[in-house]
């Protein structure tokens, strides 16, 4: 063998116009440099097998494939194949490789392959030098005619196309305007980015007969691209060879611009919804089955690659509170054809709490008959959080600006009603002729200036009352407490021969600031020692539980009760008092109030004249 | 101006009294003044004209803020018997409160003919009708 190898390297051998040799066992293959020339290539582009392949259509390939060639001349010494190279222009040229086996090895392979190519384009491009082309039967024609569908026929040993006029019509051109070969059609026509697809359906098709159906852009005269469904059938001869194929092209701009616009529209409507946190279900009667859009999953925190949920498990993303309204809602919905629209708490996938609105509408058949519902739900947590938020400012305001209207009274009428009576008594300084009215006169204003500096006292443990929230709250037992307050109030104690109970072993402490529970316990013991009833021995209660998790205090006194009906708007006021022939300031329940109020604590009121009177704090 | 003859003061706070009582005598206002130390112990009174003998006050100077029945719930109560009376009392509301809420509120009874801003003086005094001849 290598005797034979040998003159295969000799220099200059390649400059023989025309001639190419293939080493198949060390797969070494030489070409004139004149392929070049004809290619208007550079020199030497071509110069292997492997710059060949790069210049030859895909489609093609498979003639320079080892294996192929390998069984192509296993039983016969000659072969012939067409092949399309690109020139430096991007176009197809078409030559003719004409080939023998010079040697074959000891199982009759071919192992030395030589030959030569010729140029043939210009016959390929002057087909009225070739067999005419395909001639239809009439009915055909008319058909073929009267379809909206271009047809075309492509004759692969030839390759000669023929288009219908449907064709070139469809492409803006009179028929017979343009050239039709495979080349004008591949490298001029169609779409740079739909090339690659069609190479590869059409090999798949003609070498592994799978169907060709593609959509494709072709260049329209006009200019513009337009899209084609295209699809077509090849014949194969009995080597199974493909001899020729034939197909349609179909205008489908308008679907595709359609198709296109609600991919966009899909695709923007996904966004927004993503953005605005909004997604739609829908549930089908009949089936029962449940829809979510993926914002829908997203709102529900729900894993996008499970299955969705059935009716019944979607119900129990809302916690108990919410689910019953919403199960009412939804099958108002569903009886009497109802919308609704609800917002409640909602429990996701990952048991987030967060606030959702859903609403719903009824989905009719043509008939009328509800057959389903659908809606959006959207989370609206943030919203909700801050209205929410605003609420409690609202209210903290709301409650800021009753003090506040509430000092202005307190300024407006208890320090003026002292001013007034100063200067009503001053009035009469120069007229009290007896000594009696010149020493009421003088009584009357110190009693004047005590009040006058009483009610400043008052305000000021208003604000101090105000500045001691800012004091920290620390463990306070009820006892201790107690102890200390009854230490205080002593002497009232004593001279009332009050007896006081106490049982705080439901609830031994409370988490609190020592100085308003300090004066909550004080102003309560004080009032119902005070506001006892006559000839009866003042009784005091006290007891504390946990009620709903909140810690309960209670001040139960057997004393003369108020009348809540008339008074239970004033209780709490400053400087109203209830009762006849006592000391009451009106000032005590104003400043514990302002205290619980403080820290957020409750007092409750119960009371029944001459039988007594319940106070319930809830810290 | 000529004294009128009963002045009907009713008004929880005792020095005000007194030296009300001192204005209204010695300026010449009435001739006696009776003083009440509380809505219900003036209303008491007004009731009990109804059936029994007394003297009608040509004038009632009414507080506000006080214990047991305040000025508000006196209005009420005197509002279901006023028409018994053969003649019409004026009532004038004298409070220390600016509070035009109040203000607004007194006008909003009709047997109320004026609100008068303590302290009571000779002269606020002339803001009412009986006192201004």
């Amino acid at each position: 063998m290598k005797t034979i190898r040998e003159p295969w390297n000799r220099e200059g051998y390649y400059d023989i116009p025309n001639f190419w040799a293939w080493d198949l066992t060390s797969n070494t293959f030489s070409i004139s440099d004149n392929v070049n020339a004809i290619l208007s290539l550079p020199s030497q582009t071509i110069n292997n097998l492997d710059t060949l392949k790069r210049h030859l259509f895909s489609l093609d390939t498979k003639w320079l494939d080892f294996n192929v060639v390998k069984e192509l001349t296993k039983d016969e010494n000659y072969f012939e194949q067409k092949i399309r190279l690109y020139n430096a222009d991007g176009n197809f040229q078409f030559f003719q490789i004409n080939g023998y086996v010079e040697l074959r090895d000891e199982y009759d392979y071919a192992i030395l392959l030589k030959g030569t190519f010729t140029h043939i384009s210009y016959l390929i491009e002057h087909p009225e030098k070739l067999p005419a082309p395909p001639v239809h039967k009439t009915e055909f024609e008319l058909i073929i005619n009267g379809i909206e569908a271009g047809i075309w026929d492509w004759d692969l040993q030839y390759d000669t196309v023929w288009w219908s006029s449907k064709f070139y019509e469809l492409l803006g051109y009179e028929a017979g305007e343009i050239n039709t070969s495979f080349n004008a059609f591949f490298n001029t026509l169609l779409h740079q980015d739909d090339k690659a697809k069609v190479e590869q359906l059409i090999g798949e098709h003609l070498y592994q007969k799978k169907p060709y159906k593609t959509e494709i852009r072709l260049l329209c005269r006009s200019g513009e691209y337009k899209w084609f469904q295209t699809s077509g059938q090849a014949m194969w001869n009995k080597e199974g060879k493909p001899i020729k194929m034939a197909g349609s092209i179909i205008d489908i701009t308008e679907t595709v611009n359609y198709k296109s616009s609600l991919l966009k529209n899909e695709f923007l409507l996904n966004e927004s919804s993503k953005l605005a946190r909004i997604g739609a279900w829908e549930v089908d009667l009949k089936t029962q089955k449940v829809y979510w859009s993926e914002s829908t999953k997203a709102i529900h925190e729900f894993p996008s690659n499970l299955e969705t949920p059935s009716l019944a498990e979607a119900f129990l993303y809302y916690p108990e509170a919410s689910r019953a309204m919403v199960a009412k809602a939804f099958d108002e919905t569903i009886a009497l054809g109802k919308a609704f629209d609800v917002s409640c708490e909602f429990l996701t996938y990952l048991q987030n709490k967060i606030w959702v609105r859903v609403i719903g509408s009824p989905l009719f058949d043509t008939q009328g008959i509800i057959i389903g519902v659908r809606g959006v739900i959207k989370n609206i947590d943030e919203e909700k959080q801050k209205e929410l938020f605003l609420q409690d400012s609202l209210k903290i305001i709301h409650e800021q600006n009753k003090k506040l209207v509430n000092f202005a009274h307190i300024v407006s009428h208890n320090l003026r009603s002292h001013t007034g009576n100063l200067e009503m008594v001053s009035n009469f300084i120069e007229e009290c002729d007896t000594e009696y009215e010149q020493k009421l006169l003088l009584d009357n204003v110190k009693q004047i200036s005590k009040q006058l500096s009483e009610t400043i006292s008052q305000l000021n443990e208003v604000l101090v009352t105000q500045s001691q929230v800012q004091q920290p709250k620390v463990r306070i037992c009820f006892d201790e407490m107690l102890t200390k307050v009854k230490s205080q109030i002593q002497s009232e104690l004593v001279l009332s021969s009050a007896r006081i109970k106490s049982n705080f072993t439901s609830c031994k402490s409370v988490y609190y600031i020592p100085a308003y529970l300090e004066s909550i316990l004080t102003n309560l013991l004080s009032n119902a020692i005070q506001f006892r009833k006559p000839e009866v021995c003042p009784e005091i209660t006290l007891s504390s539980w946990i009620e709903n998790n909140k810690i309960i205090l209670q001040i139960e006194d057997n004393g003369v009760g108020i009348d809540l009906e008339k008074y239970k708007y004033k209780l709490f006021g400053m400087h109203h008092t209830f009762h006849k022939h006592t000391s009451g300031k009106g000032f005590g329940l104003f400043l514990i109030k302002n205290q619980l109020d403080l820290m957020g604590s409750k007092i409750e009121v119960e009371s029944q004249e001459n039988i007594g009177t319940t106070f319930k704090i809830t810290f | 101006m000529k004294p009128v003859e009963t002045i009907c003061v009713i008004d929880d706070d005792n020095i005000y009294g007194f030296w009300v009582k001192k204005l209204l005598v010695s300026k010449n206002f009435c001739k006696s003044l009776s003083i009440f130390e509380n809505g219900l112990a003036g209303f008491n009174y007004f009731n009990e004209l109804v059936v029994g003998e007394g003297v009608i006050p040509d004038l009632i100077l009414l507080d506000i803020n006080m214990p047991v029945m305040d000025g508000w719930e006196f209005l009420e109560e005197f509002s279901k018997i006023k028409n018994k009376f053969e003649k019409e009392i004026p009532i004038y509301v004298v409070s220390s409160s600016i509070n035009p809420a109040d203000i607004e509120r007194a006008k909003g009874f009709e047997e109320v003919s004026g609100f008068i801003t303590k302290p009571l003086t000779f002269d606020n005094l002339k803001q009412i009708k009986l006192f201004q001849d």
